[in-house]
């Protein structure tokens, strides 16, 4: 047994980290950097920066199915081929249903990345910042909890992880969508621009066309340079990992940037089955780790934990840290945790087309879209629904060739240079979910995983204020469009279970009350302060901006506090 | 398996009517002379001229891929049903079978099969349909296509928002 062998000291850190995702990739980066010694444990398999991509130079002859997934594999994972990014070419990164069940108590796709870097490879990378109109919507509405921070208190953190990280956008000086510290913006097309201007006329400059600010490095700065990331080549393939670093993964930025310090040791194959609670201490002391491969258990220790395994695994990991002192979760002495749980509301599109600019087009590629910030309810109440939605905006000019014919007539029209049309226009909606009691997650009480760890149920479902916010969009971006001039509009509401969005939230809520919450401000347990919780999990509401850039922030937040805390002697 | 045992089998044998497709198949049970027929027919589709036809640029290959990984059982039934439909279809036009056809009575038949769709049986049109439009998938999609007349660019490097048509570069 490698526990007899190992002494405890060996196995002990300053600080553990669980998961090494976005948010895990921040805690290993910041506190290797502040030379405490650190443990990052990662349930999956190591990816390595550019040695692991290996689809990432195919040319899209060079797949077998053109990128298709094949029938064996939609039948054999129903939930992860509804995925968008879950193709040919990046398939070997996601969990197959098959791998890690979990109980649907209600319909939820699950999506998940088990492997170094978590989700930070195939993400969609918007990062939007949040306002106050965000962090004071749960008070304002009387929803949820007032959230224990403002944007004041975070605004240092996203520019600090936006440096880094390096974000591309414009300075749009929008009070309800802040300015970053930007690299150059993608660019909008002449549609886009041309959107944006007539709804800020319709609307008396309450609604806006953006580009989204997006984590692609546009001009590489030094600090890029020094990660060995370069400028983005807009090959828009980036769910294959990126050879060039181009866009910002925890794989191309942080994890071997926080490796390089010497303080951080990095173990793939390690699934945390829960937090130790030492009841005499009256803190957590480690984590009870399960390797993926052998089963064996090894405890590890630290003075610290950073509990960042996305959002659902975190609450299912402190949920079945159980101790005498914690009997229903450590933390979770006003049995909250996993409740409040939510989401981002995607169900809703909208497409159609436009006849102008016919002049014009579009050359290169643009890993990035529109974005319209959030124009509902942002100052004051105004409609039947709570919150609202922002919206992704795509348009590109159509162009094709005909099929028309057989033999050579048919080979002179494929070869022939294409024909352009109309501008595509396209919108999707992400709403704003309000987070509710009866929106929860559990441990199944009597299905367990390979590793003995209980399933975890899942209980997330829309309710009347969502529907009515899919009418609402719908309904406005069918106005917009028709004042834009656009034609042939087709509405769309999927009707897809939560999940696909892949921003589940929530279940271990910050608040200012340990009553009604579970973290306090800094995001640490209000009952056990040396367990930190910086990702999904931490979230008290979801506002409408992915949420990834917030993680960042927070994460970085808080590692800094802790730092402090433990030189302070107090942690 | 059936399917992979053509696979052994010597290039003059690949289209013994008793034996099956040489592609090796997970899912389709085609035999050596449906394997030939549905060349034939991409061929015909994207013949070669002075340049090359499906047949050079492994097209024939993708599509039979395609069908046999990327359909479901039943679209695959009416595939085989409606391949042998392309051929009675070709029997009944050219008094030959689609195979024994000379390169302008085989275009003819598929020409024919596209200008009375409506009219003929849903599985040859299907079948056809198929056919043609996995064809032209990978073709434009191949890499000689793609690179000779499509200007395709794995490395970007660049977006623009808004450039005049007129100055743009791009074929594709």
């Amino acid at each position: 047994m490698a526990n007899l062998i190992d002494s405890k000291e060996e196995r002990t850190f300053d600080v553990i980290i669980i998961g090494s995702g976005i948010s895990g990739g921040w805690a290993a980066k910041e506190f290797g950097e502040k030379g405490l010694k650190t443990l990052m444990l990662e349930r999956g398999r190591n990816v390595v920066h550019n040695k692991d991509y290996p689809t990432t130079t195919m040319m899209p002859w060079e797949f077998e199915h053109k990128n298709q997934l094949t029938e064996a594999i939609k039948e054999a994972n129903p939930i992860i081929s509804k995925c968008y990014a879950f193709r040919e070419d990046a398939m070997h990164f996601f969990v197959k249903d098959n791998e890690h069940p979990y109980v649907q108590e209600k319909p939820f796709d699950w999506i998940r990345g088990y492997q170094v870097g978590g989700k930070s490879l195939m993400w969609a990378r918007q990062t939007q910042r949040w306002s106050d109109f965000d962090f004071e919507g749960p008070a304002r509405d009387g929803f949820a909890v007032d959230w224990p921070i403002r944007y004041a208190d975070l605004a240092p953190w996203y520019s600090y992880v936006e440096k880094f990280a390096g974000i591309s956008g414009n300075k749009d000086g929008l009070a309800e969508l802040p300015d970053g510290e930007f690299l150059p913006p993608h660019d909008l097309t002449c549609v886009e621009k041309y959107f944006g201007e007539t709804v800020s006329k319709e609307y008396n400059k309450s609604r806006h066309v953006i580009i989204g600010r997006a984590a692609h490095i546009t001009e590489p700065q030094p600090i890029h340079l020094e990660q060995g990331r370069g400028k983005c080549q807009g090959r828009n393939i980036c769910q294959r990992g990126c050879p060039f670093g181009g866009y910002f993964s925890s794989n191309s930025s942080t994890i071997p940037w926080a490796l390089k310090t010497g303080n951080v040791t990095l173990k793939t194959d390690a699934v945390v089955h829960s937090v130790i609670y030492d009841e005499k201490k009256g803190k957590a002391s480690g984590v009870k780790v399960i390797d993926a491969k052998t089963k064996e258990e090894t405890d590890y220790y630290a003075r610290v934990v950073f509990v960042n395994a996305a959002a659902l695994n975190t609450n299912l990991i402190l949920l079945n840290s159980i101790s005498s002192r914690f009997p229903n979760g450590i933390g979770n002495d006003n049995g909250l945790m996993g409740k409040y749980a939510a989401f981002h509301n995607y169900r809703a599109r909208i497409s159609g087309e436009y006849e102008g600019f016919k002049e014009f087009t579009t050359d290169g590629t643009r890993p990035n879209g529109g974005y319209m910030p959030r124009f509902r309810n942002v100052y004051k109440q105004e409609t039947d629904f709570l919150r609202g939605y922002a919206a992704g905006v795509y348009t590109n000019r159509n162009s094709y060739r005909s099929e028309e014919g057989l033999g050579e007539a048919l080979k002179a029209n494929l070869l022939k240079a294409s024909t352009l049309g109309n501008w595509n226009v396209s919108s999707h909606m992400m709403g704003e979910t309000i987070p509710k009691e009866t929106n929860f997650v559990a441990l199944d009480k009597s299905k367990k995983d390979d590793w003995g760890i209980p399933q975890l149920k899942i209980s997330i479902d829309y309710d009347d204020n969502d529907e009515k916010m899919v009418k609402d969009y719908l309904e406005q971006m069918t106005e917009m469009f028709t004042k834009a001039g656009f034609t042939n509009l087709q509405t769309n509401d999927s009707k897809a279970a939560p999940g696909l969005d892949i921003h589940e939230m929530g279940g271990v809520r910050m608040g200012k009350d340990p009553k009604t919450s579970l973290l306090n401000k800094w995001n640490q347990l209000h009952n056990c302060n040396n367990v930190f919780v910086t990702d999904g999990a931490c979230m008290t509401s979801t506002s409408t901006q992915n949420p990834s850039l917030t993680y960042m922030a927070l994460t970085a937040r808080a590692a800094d506090y802790a730092a402090k805390q433990m030189k302070a002697g107090e942690l | 398996m059936l399917a992979s045992a053509g696979a052994v089998l010597l290039p003059s044998c690949v289209f013994d009517s008793k034996k099956m497709a040489a592609i090796p198949l997970h899912n389709l049970q085609l035999t050596g002379n449906q394997e030939e027929l549905l060349t034939e027919i991409i061929d015909t589709i994207i013949p070669k001229t002075d340049t090359p036809g499906a047949k050079e640029l492994g097209i024939p290959k993708f599509v039979l891929v395609m069908i046999d990984d990327c359909a479901n059982k039943e679209d695959q039934a009416l595939f085989i049903k409606g391949l042998d439909g392309i051929d009675a279809f070709a029997k009944e036009k050219i008094g030959k079978s689609f195979v024994k056809g000379l390169a302008k009575e085989r275009e003819d038949v598929l020409a024919s099969i596209e200008a009375k769709k409506g009219t003929i049986s849903p599985e040859v049109e299907k079948a056809f349909g198929s056919i043609k439009g996995l064809t032209i998938w990978g073709y434009t999609g191949s890499e000689y296509v793609m690179t000779n007349y499509y200007k395709f660019e794995f490395v970007p490097g660049r977006f623009h928002g808004c450039v005049s048509v007129s100055t743009t570069p791009k074929a594709a």
